[in-house]
């Protein structure tokens, strides 16, 4: 047991390092000089002469050392991040890790109440549409699974604004992070992640009504609410894995969201950064979500292991013989 | 089951919950909220109208942008501050473009280089701090080293006290107009002793002071008591950053912002029939212009360019690009309300024959793909755009399309025009500069040999002379007719392509009273008149 932990731990450090790396490349590949962008154009009046506002740039470049090598740029980078220091947002001068800190919790907040809401309806509908296979009820669920994941997440959060802002008046368009603003972006994140809850529980509902003993158990007369509760407890494993996954894209992935409801949590914060190119904030955003999905797989898997003996023991019984 | 459902029920009160704690809002009917971010929030006790037994009022100002910085020498900082009615300058515009004293009484010239500035000895920090000559010389001392942007209104300047509440501004070039130059927001006088990173320690002169901030999210002030000049009557003003265009739409819509800004002009529609908001467009003084590199083959000839000029239907692009919410201008100039003789020179219409004929008489002409070809090469023009002009960018493609220019749009981000300038490869591009400024600062940006704006690399002799002429240029009158003799030069010249002021809407609450149109909108919202009634 302690060796696959130590393996998977291994893997996720392993992870991690190669996201460093892509991560702090692929930011650098992209146009724009993000020191440009901070001090915007040489001023309200074009000057004449540039040559202080090169220099400007060119002193600013020093100061946050993005005229050094690259190379030389991304040790520092780790060096600072294994002190766990994150950096400091060329655009506002703060550090990184305190500014996602603070707006960790609003972004939390969100996912969790998202996913809740995946669950209740992925669990729901997902329960009728295997109970009512091949029925109206079915299609119903399957048509509105397909509509719901093939439209985008601005077009259905813009709609909800228009509807419960504008048209019935029952929720306020502000920047707050409130109780009071909570339930529409919630509501509207856990609708367009419920389809593929939905689909996987159907489905997996269907595999364990397909299974021995759950005809053995009706045909010794066993009450039907009984049978589909002991089908609905082995679908739920697998679940478990989507749901965490689901978790760990709602925290990262949630970004669309929050600009259309202007929800102050990272999402928005790192959407912000990139529009004027704030590499440390970028790095450290990315940094985070990659850190909360090796954390999550790495949990998903402990918790496997430890739930379902038989796939710690496959493991090593494959090794056994190959040995 | 029912543990899993308990399980989500728990969860579902311990969001709720995580998120319901902190400060009630003093707003109307507002739910209770939390600013933010935790600790990004800082903020400052304020009484609560609700303690006093008031009517809670606050006003609602809604931004496509708000500071990252408290601090009035960050980059754009001290045009939001000045916009919300916490900074000021000594000198302010007023909406018919003549320039009013602000924190200064009274400005004279003494002679062609020297001028004479009387400070209120009234006026006061909000910590109480005299703005003396000595606070003011500092300040802009300090905005002079530190803010980049500050340093083309504060270069020609020497600013040296004369007595306690007297300056003497001394200038690098004869006429210079100095109180215009105090004017602009980077010039907002701040006490330089003080710390503005902070709510508690920010020290400005405006008549609301910041009590609550939250960096590109929030900014909530309240009445400077001790404020110099009339007071304003709103007891709050909340001015926050909604990025999303469409949420802002739909913020104006719902009622609850009084003043929404950078309306986009895609989004008009959906106010027609509103009653409750109206929608104020006062032109800003800056032209949509399209900038062509020089050094391109093709563009290289005069004619090719005055060609592209005269085949943009200037009428068309209005409406299809900016809902009709922007007048046509064929040069540079024709966006400052000072040179309204500017807005019909030399392309005084549009002209699809006139434009042909020079491309014909320049060697391009036309074969049976409708496309004009020179030495087996076709007439292509590459035009970048960004943010909002993606629709001006397709509408001048199909114009040009039709005089036989092969053109084509590349829309997209900011930072891929100033790569492509880097690096030489661009045709043309398209940029809105402020046209509102002294003369020979604002036209030699554009049109000297090393103005910072002149990236198509123009050169012209007859231009150079020119705007050498009205640097030394004395009188307003010889100085007016002479920007306007070098927009009439350059637009011969055809280096850019001046087509309309950059549309500006704002919506605006019809529970708004005292709301103020101003060609320099997004530094101009929050006035003393300012006042709200029950809708």
């Amino acid at each position: 047991m302690h060796t696959v932990l130590l393996r998977k731990l291994l893997e996720a450090l392993l992870t991690l390092f190669f996201a460093t790396l892509i991560i702090f490349a692929l930011i650098r590949l992209a146009p724009g000089d993000p020191v440009r962008l901070m001090l915007g154009h040489p001023g309200e009046i074009a000057a004449q002469g540039t040559s202080a506002y090169d220099e400007k740039v060119a002193e600013l470049r020093a100061e946050l050392g993005l005229d050094r090598n690259i190379a030389v740029q991304y040790v520092t980078w780790l060096g600072r991040l294994a002190q766990g220091d994150l950096g400091t947002s060329i655009f506002t001068g703060k550090q990184v890790g305190s500014e996602i800190a603070a707006r960790l919790p609003a972004t939390v907040t969100l996912s969790l109440s998202a996913l809740l809401v995946q669950i209740a309806l992925g669990l729901i509908f997902g329960m009728v549409a295997a109970l009512r296979s091949g029925k109206l009820a079915d299609q119903l669920i399957r048509v509105a699974c397909v509509a719901l994941a093939s439209t985008p997440a601005f077009v259905v959060g813009l709609v909800a604004l228009a509807l419960f802002a504008v048209k019935y008046g029952v929720y306020e368009i502000s920047s707050d992070f409130s109780a009071a603003r909570l339930w529409l972006p919630a509501l509207t994140l856990g609708v367009l992640g419920a389809p593929q809850l939905v689909r996987i529980m159907r489905a997996n509902l269907l595999t364990e009504f397909g299974k021995i003993y759950v005809s053995s158990a009706q045909s010794r007369g066993l009450d039907r609410k009984r049978v589909v509760r002991h089908a609905a407890r082995n679908a739920l494993i697998p679940l478990v894995t989507m749901v965490a996954l689901s978790f760990a894209g709602l925290i990262g992935g949630a970004v669309v969201i929050e600009s259309i409801f202007s929800w102050p949590g990272i999402g928005k914060y790192a959407l912000d950064s990139i529009l004027v190119k704030d590499y440390p904030v970028i790095q450290g955003y990315a940094l985070v979500a990659v850190l909360m999905v090796v954390l999550i797989h790495f949990l998903v898997d402990v918790v496997y292991s430890a739930l379902d003996p038989r796939i710690h023991h496959k493991g090593e019984a494959g090794r056994e013989e190959k040995a | 089951m029912r543990k899993l459902w308990s399980v989500v029920l728990l969860g579902l009160s311990l969001a709720v919950a995580g998120c319901s704690g902190g400060n009630s809002n003093t707003g109307n009917g507002s739910p209770a909220s939390s600013s933010p971010a935790g600790s990004a929030t800082q903020s400052e006790a304020s009484p609560s109208p609700q303690a006093s037994g008031a009517e809670p009022q606050e006003l609602v100002v809604i931004g496509q942008e708000i500071n990252a910085s408290l601090d009035p020498v960050k980059p754009l900082t001290s045009s939001y501050l000045r916009n919300i009615g916490a900074g000021e300058a000594l000198f302010k515009v007023n909406a018919g473009g003549e320039v009013e004293p602000s924190l200064a009484e009274s400005a004279t010239e003494v002679d062609p280089t020297t001028w004479e500035i009387k400070l209120r000895p009234e006026v006061r920090f909000w910590s109480g701090k005299a703005v003396n000559a000595d606070a003011v010389i500092a300040s802009l001392e300090r905005s002079k080293s530190l803010d980049l942007q500050a340093q083309p209104f504060l270069n020609d300047l020497t600013i040296t006290k004369l007595d306690d509440y007297t300056l003497q501004v001394r200038t690098n070039r004869e006429h210079l107009p100095v109180p215009l130059n105090l004017s602009y927001y980077q010039t907002i006088i701040h006490n330089d002793e003080a710390s503005h990173e902070d709510v508690a320690t920010m020290d400005l002169t405006g008549m609301y002071k910041v009590t609550e901030f939250a960096p590109k999210q929030k900014m909530v002030l309240a009445i400077n008591e001790d404020y110099w000049g009339r007071k304003p009557t709103i007891p709050t003003v909340v001015f926050e950053e909604i990025s999303d265009e469409q949420t802002r739409v739909l913020s104006a819509l719902s009622g609850r912002s009084h003043v929404t800004l950078n309306v986009p002009v895609s989004s008009l529609t959906q106010f027609k029939d509103n009653k409750e908001v109206y929608l104020s467009a006062a032109p800003a003084a800056s032209t949509q212009t399209i900038y062509l590199n020089l050094s391109q083959p093709q563009l290289q000839d005069v004619r090719v360019r005055q060609a592209l000029s005269w085949g943009a239907d200037r009428d068309e692009l209005v409406i299809l690009a900016a809902e009709g919410q922007s007048t046509p201008v064929t040069t540079w100039l024709g966006s400052n309300p000072a040179y309204a003789a500017a807005k019909n020179a030399v392309y005084s219409q549009f002209d699809a024959d006139k434009a042909a004929g020079l491309l014909d008489e320049a060697g391009w002409l036309k074969e049976s793909d409708g496309i004009r070809y020179k030495d087996g090469k076709p007439l292509t023009v590459r035009l970048m755009t960004w943010g909002g002009d993606k629709a001006l960018g397709e509408a001048l493609q199909s114009q040009w399309t039709r005089i036989g220019v092969k053109a084509e749009v590349q829309h997209g981000d900011y930072s891929l025009i100033e790569t492509a300038r880097e690096s030489g490869d661009w045709d043309a591009s398209i940029e809105a500069w402020s046209t509102f400024g002294e003369e020979y600062a604002v036209l030699s940006g554009q049109y000297s040999s090393d103005g910072g704006a002149n990236y198509g690399g123009y050169k012209d002799e007859e231009t150079s002379r020119l705007l050498e002429e009205l640097k030394k240029a004395g009188d307003p009158q010889s100085r007016h007719d002479l920007a306007l003799q070098i927009n009439e030069r350059v637009a011969q010249q055809a280096p850019v392509i001046s087509l309309f002021p950059r549309p500006q809407v704002t919506a605006v609450s019809g529970s708004l009273q005292g709301f103020e149109e101003h060609f320099r909108q997004f530094e101009n919202v929050v006035n003393a008149n300012l006042t709200l009634t029950a809708q």
